[in-house]
């Protein structure tokens, strides 16, 4: 392997360089058609700018085509429009033709797409304002609708390498940007708040440190911060107090029930300090202070030579700002995979070709009814479940039952909505839509299982509970105590004590460790979709893999040639002439061949597909066949080797009568590079792997052995799937499920914790916790690791902020902390906390996937353009 | 020490206007994204395009 990277994506590309590209004058290499496409497109628009700025690598792009212009011309039509698009201004102005429409682009990775893509669609002619949100990946844009048709605007995002797609704003979406919203508000008043009634704060120390303030001044400031810290206290901390009766109602101590009783003490205690003076006319409170312990000496570190007590607005704001810091970077990550989950379910525009009127026109699947007539294109999905009425072909029905080979169709026979058209366009009835289908039937399954998915304890909640206890336990002691020593006292040192317990530290220890590490995942490209993930994997004892897709890549290719021609041809040249054949095929097989014959050097004439059967072709003055055995050589004096897998033999005839064996090729689904590997080191840390498949078990059997895995269950449908892990977590072991396909759907969801491929149906990446999207294994491992670290630094935070809050408490208790100690103390112990988390954002350990040169068929890979 | 019981209720009404101010832009929509901002500012204006007819793309 070389160095050479593609200018576009930087994925690495394969020598001799076939697509060059120029930008600024100079030949760039390109690793495809579609780097290729975009990057002249971006050239020809004059943004090269964009490879200047940009931080990340973009994404390899796949070639634009005839089928997708014709789909997103669906997104023109009026109905379909309705989701997505509103008339952009007030409908009194004159702009009649002005929309605007949300859209959610697919393949952001920089602050440098955003300009590209604002920068490209406004220099349309037509396109009045774009504007795209790096956080949401969501992009405004408003054209005119009489000057240029959305589905071009589409068009040109892709041009330029990425995906648009529909952004259908629905009720979860605007809670979410409500939510965002009126956290930042929380946030804002907190903040302004804390620092303007900390500035008071300090008057009111010094003031109090001298000792020369008059009362009335001191009086005035204490009014003052009670009314700037009262919006703080009933606006900003409303979530902890709401969160709080909740926990009490459920009678579940946590993290919340203390913030509580710590922020709305601390506040109402300050305000009877502030305000008892006027109510009390007499004085009776001056008397009281005046005859405390802590009015007597100089020494004292309570001000409250005249006073009724200490306040704590300064705290109170700056506990209930620090707090709601933490909880906002908890909600942006947690609205970051609940956008990239539901990103995901955005991503199908379902088409299909339907017969109306004799001719077939390109319609949303929703419209199809039972009876409809359905062409299906090969490549393409089946819309619904029917039955096929013309055309032969074969399907991948490899999402759906985990076999990997497709399978033969001929007229009469029954095809499933989701599975996939291999070789030929045919023609289907529609038997049935929607619910009824086969898929609807798994993700009822789906339901069930998710209603019985186990609950992962959370160590947060655990030390919470235990906390929470023990400062309220601690809290009545104090009082108790102090009020058979100081009665008068009692209540303020029991107030210091709770604030300087504020559990600050403590409820940030968790989710800033757990953000960190989520956010190092994701980099990594493992999206974690679900909150348990982090803390559950390491509880994790069995990890279940699937086999199509999941450990294997889920396409086919050339494994062994055996020649049979006593050594007269090379293997080499054997292989060409297959491939030659082959290359008038567009099955799977075929492909195989294609990406493992780097040039073509023979020609095949006089080519005939025999479907199901195989290819017959001239190449040079012999005839030759490949395919079934029996097609190949009708005689049928040949054995099939041994192996598993699909064998196709080649044969050579000079009279069309005699056929002469000449090679045998073996297809199979090619195991992922990364797979033996992760699978060793899963087992080493004590994980049992079991491999769950749809498959027939030679095949199943022979990818267990391969990989070193010692349990395998093959043949297995989804409920099977479901029984098995069911019957493990029955047995009290915590299960990890990966898989892609539909059939995994239910496990994904019954499983402890689930994860799907970057390349899985829709379905199971949105019922997965978890999106392995860069499909390399290696990573679920580095999770694993990730977990152990993670796990470390949280005790590590955990017992900082626990020690720090243990060591404060007598101190506390005893009447020696001064308020401005406890702020101080709560503030560096938070920062302390935030920055260890902080340290799992550090690369660690990772392990490389195994260069691809050592995979044989590597350097054959697709690029793209498949 | 006098000119704080004009000074003090003074700041008051400043907070109160920021806070105003900000919750404006809140709902402006100016928080929506924080982190494309930081960094749009760093790119060069574009240099002038002239509105290429979309159908020439094609």
């Amino acid at each position: 392997m070389t160095d050479t990277r593609c200018f576009h994506c930087t994925l690495p590309v394969s020598e001799p360089v076939v697509f060059f590209a120029d930008v600024e004058g100079t030949p760039q290499p390109m690793c495809c058609p579609g780097c290729k496409a975009v990057t002249e497109a971006i050239v020809a628009g004059g943004l090269e700018n964009y490879y200047r700025h940009r931080s990340e690598s973009a994404n390899q792009v796949t070639d634009l085509n005839q089928r997708l212009q014709e789909e997103l011309q669906i997104y023109d039509r009026a109905e379909v429009q309705k989701d997505f698009v509103r008339p952009a201004g007030p409908a009194s102005q004159s702009q009649d033709n002005h929309l605007t429409a949300s859209l959610l682009i697919d393949g952001i990775t920089c602050a440098a797409c955003i300009w590209l893509l604002e920068n490209h669609l406004e220099a349309l002619a037509g396109v009045a304002r774009v504007s795209v949100n790096l956080s949401t990946h969501e992009a405004q844009i408003t054209w005119d609708n009489s000057e240029i048709p959305l589905s071009t605007i589409l068009l040109e995002i892709h041009k330029i390498g990425y995906q648009a797609f529909p952004w259908r704003a629905d009720q979860q979406e605007a809670l979410l940007k409500n939510e965002n919203r009126t956290f930042i508000r929380r946030l804002a008043v907190a903040g302004i708040g804390a620092m303007q009634v900390m500035m008071y704060a300090i008057a009111l120390y010094s003031g109090a440190i001298s000792d020369d303030m008059p009362d009335i001044y001191r009086d005035l400031i204490r009014i003052f911060s009670a009314v700037i810290a009262t919006p703080v206290v009933l606006y900003s901390a409303a979530p902890f107090f709401k969160a709080a009766w909740r926990d009490i109602k459920i009678r579940h101590l946590g993290m919340d029930v203390p913030v509580s009783i710590a922020i709305g003490g601390a506040y109402l205690a300050s305000l009877w300090a502030t305000f008892s003076i006027y109510f009390l006319a007499d004085g009776s409170i001056y008397s009281i202070a005046e005859g405390s312990i802590y009015s007597t000496a100089e020494g004292s570190i309570y001000s409250t030579a005249k006073g009724s007590g200490e306040v704590y607005y300064d705290s109170v704001s700056m506990f209930t700002f620090f707090l709601l810091t933490g909880r906002y970077l908890e909600l942006r990550a947690r609205h970051a995979t609940a956008r990239a989950a539901r990103a995901l379910t955005n991503l199908l525009p379902p088409s299909c070709l339907k017969e109306v009127n004799g001719h077939y026109q390109r319609v949303p699947v929703a419209d199809l009814q039972p009876d409809d007539k359905v062409r299906v294109l090969p490549g393409d999905a089946i819309p619904a479940d029917g039955i096929l009425i013309s055309g032969s072909t074969s399907v991948n029905e490899a999402m759906l039952t985990g076999e990997y080979l497709p399978i033969e169709k001929q007229p009469g026979d029954t095809l499933l909505c989701s599975s996939i058209n291999v070789d030929h366009p045919i023609e289907l009835k529609v038997s049935k839509v929607g619910e009824e289908t086969r898929v609807a039937g798994i993700i009822q399954l789906l339901q069930r299982a998710q209603q019985d998915k186990p609950a992962i304890a959370k160590i947060a909640d655990k030390v919470a509970g235990w906390f929470v206890a023990c400062v309220l336990l601690v809290a009545i002691c104090v009082y108790w105590g102090w009020s058979g020593i100081a009665p008068q006292d009692a209540f303020w040192i029991t107030l210091s004590v709770l604030v300087v317990t504020c559990p600050c530290a403590l409820s940030l220890a968790t989710p800033a460790a757990l953000t960190a590490a989520t956010g190092y995942l994701h980099r990594l490209g493992l999206l974690v979709a679900r909150g348990h993930v982090l803390e559950g994997l390491k509880t994790i004892d069995h990890v279940i893999f699937d086999k199509t897709g999941t450990l294997t890549k889920g396409e086919l290719s050339l494994s062994q040639v055996v020649s049979l021609d006593n050594g007269n041809s090379s293997k080499e040249a054997l292989l060409q002439r297959a491939a030659a054949l082959e290359a008038h095929s567009e099955h799977p097989i075929a492909r195989a061949f294609f990406y493992t014959v780097e040039s073509l050097h023979e020609q095949a004439h006089e080519v005939k597909n025999h479907l199901g059967q195989g290819i017959e072709g001239t190449i040079g003055n012999h005839l030759y066949r490949i395919g079934r055995p029996d097609f190949a050589c009708p005689a049928g004096n040949v054995a099939t080797p041994e192996q598993d897998g699909q064998w196709l033999l080649m044969s050579e005839s000079t009279d069309q009568k005699l056929w002469q064996p000449l090679c045998w090729f073996r297809i199979t689904d090619s195991l992922r590079p990364e797979a033996a590997h992760t699978i060793q080191r899963l087992q080493q840390m004590g994980k049992t792997v079991t491999l769950l498949s749809g498959d027939a078990e030679p095949v199943v059997a022979a990818t267990a052995e391969s990989l070193g895995i010692r349990q395998w269950k093959s043949e297995s449908s989804p409920d099977d799937k479901l029984h098995y892990i069911q019957t493990l977590q029955s047995q009290g072991h915590k299960v990890l499920m990966v898989g892609d396909g539909i059939n995994d759907v239910p496990v994904l969801a019954g499983a402890d914790i689930s994860m799907a491929m970057g390349n899985a149906s829709d379905l199971a990446r949105t019922s997965a916790d978890a999106v392995l999207i860069c499909g390399n294994l290696e990573r679920l491992a580095d999770a694993f690791n990730l977990t152990i670290r993670t796990r470390k630094i949280i005790r590590q935070n955990l017992a900082w902020s626990l020690g720090y809050n243990l060591a404060a408490l007598p101190l506390a208790a005893a009447g020696m902390i001064a308020p401005w100690m406890a702020a101080t103390g709560m503030a560096l112990s938070s920062l302390i906390v935030v920055a260890n988390a902080l340290r799992l954002n550090r690369p660690g350990k990772l392990t490389k996937t195994p260069t691809e040169s050592e995979d044989v068929y590597a350097h054959l890979e697709p690029r793209g353009a498949a | 020490m006098e000119s704080l019981i004009i000074l003090i209720p003074l700041a008051l009404i400043l907070i109160a206007v920021a806070i105003k101010l900000f919750f404006w832009a809140v709902d402006d929509g100016q928080f929506d994204d924080l982190e494309g901002p930081a960094h749009s500012i760093l790119f060069d204006e574009p240099q002038q395009i002239p509105k290429a007819n979309a159908h020439d793309h094609k």
